[in-house]
C-alpha cells in the first residue's frame, strides 16, 4: 500500500440508498488512492480511465444529465445492482421481499437516480478492511486499486461535485 | 445475435449474473491488459459459480464468431450496441422474475 492517506471510490445514489436501507448501512468500495491518476498531481499510479474515479464519475454525470435511460454505464448499474441483490439474498442478509423490492428500484430508477456520487474514505480508520485487488483483477499492471466489501458509513464521506 | 437464446436454459438469477459478467468484459475490452484480466473477480468473498461463468463465455464467444473477430478488436459502436443488447436481455429477465410475485389485485368492495 501506497503512502496516501485519503482513497476515493465513485458510486451512484440509487446505490448508495440501497446500501444505507437494506444492506445494514455496509457498502461496497472499489477505491483508489488518487481521484485522478491522470493528474500531474498523482505522479505514480497508473490507472487507466476504465478505473480513474474521475473518469467514471464525470462520465457518467454526462449520461445523467443528458437524462439518457440508453446509456450503457446507466443499463450497466442496473444490471449491477440486481446482481448485487442476489449475492446479499444468497448471503442471508436480504429476504426475498427485500430482494424483489430491490429489483422493482433498479427496475424503476430514472437517470437521476444514477447521479454519481464520491466515496472519499479516510484510510487509517478503516486500514484493516482493504484487500488489493490481484494482479488479474486489476486494470493494469502497475494500477493500485483496493476493494472494501463491507464499509461502514460511518468511516467515510460521501460527495457530489 | 439473440442474447435472450443463450439464456433460456438457466435460472434468471444465473443468468443475471452472468450477463453481468459479458458487460464487464466488454466494458474493459481493448484495454491494455485486458485480455489477461481476470473480468469475472468483484471481491475475495465474491466469485460467481460455474454456471455464470459458462454462460458469460458462452455469450463472449457468440459475440466473437457473430463479428468473426476477438471482442478486444471490436469497435466502440459494436460494443455499445451489444451492452444494450444484453442490458434488454437482462430488463427481460428482471420482468419475468417480478412477474412471477405479481401481487394480487386489490378485491372490490360489494356496493
Amino acid at each position: 500500500m501506497n503512502n496516501k492517506s485519503i482513497f476515493y471510490s465513485c458510486c451512484t445514489r440509487i446505490s448508495y440508498e440501497i446500501f444505507q436501507r437494506h444492506y445494514g448501512g455496509m457498502h461496497y468500495a472499489w477505491c483508489s488512492p488518487c481521484f485522478d491518476a491522470s493528474s500531474r498531481f498523482s505522479p505514480d499510479n497508473l490507472i487507466p480511465p476504465s478505473s480513474n474515479p474521475k473518469d467514471i464519475y464525470w462520465g457518467l454525470k454526462k449520461d445523467v444529465d443528458a437524462a439518457d435511460l440508453h446509456s450503457a454505464k446507466i443499463r450497466e448499474t442496473r444490471l449491477g445492482i440486481q446482481k448485487g441483490a442476489r449475492l446479499k439474498f444468497n448471503a442471508g442478509i436480504i429476504d426475498d421481499a427485500e430482494y424483489r423490492e430491490i429489483l422493482q428500484i433498479a427496475k424503476h430508477a430514472q437517470a437521476a437516480d444514477f447521479t454519481p456520487v464520491l466515496y472519499v474514505i479516510p484510510v487509517a480508520p478503516v486500514r484493516g478492511m482493504f484487500g488489493l485487488v490481484p494482479l488479474k483483477g486489476r486494470a493494469s499492471l502497475f494500477s493500485e486499486e483496493y476493494i472494501i466489501e463491507n464499509l461502514p458509513r460511518h468511516r467515510f464521506d460521501v460527495i457530489e461535485l | 445475435m439473440n442474447i435472450l437464446a443463450y439464456v433460456e436454459s438457466v435460472s434468471p438469477t444465473t443468468a443475471i449474473e452472468g450477463l453481468h459478467y459479458c458487460l464487464r468484459a466488454l466494458e474493459h475490452a481493448g484495454e491494455p491488459y485486458a485480455r489477461e484480466r481476470d473480468f469475472f473477480f468483484d471481491a475475495p468473498s465474491s466469485r460467481p459459480g460455474p454456471e455464470s461463468r459458462a454462460l458469460t463465455m458462452a455469450v463472449l464467444s457468440g459475440i466473437e464468431k457473430a463479428e468473426q473477430k476477438s471482442i478486444h478488436q471490436l469497435d466502440r459502436e459494436t460494443i455499445t450496441n451489444y451492452v444494450c443488447a444484453i442490458c434488454d436481455a437482462g430488463d427481460a429477465l428482471c420482468n419475468r422474475m417480478l412477474e412471477f410475485d405479481r401481487e394480487p389485485a386489490v378485491p372490490v368492495r360489494p356496493c
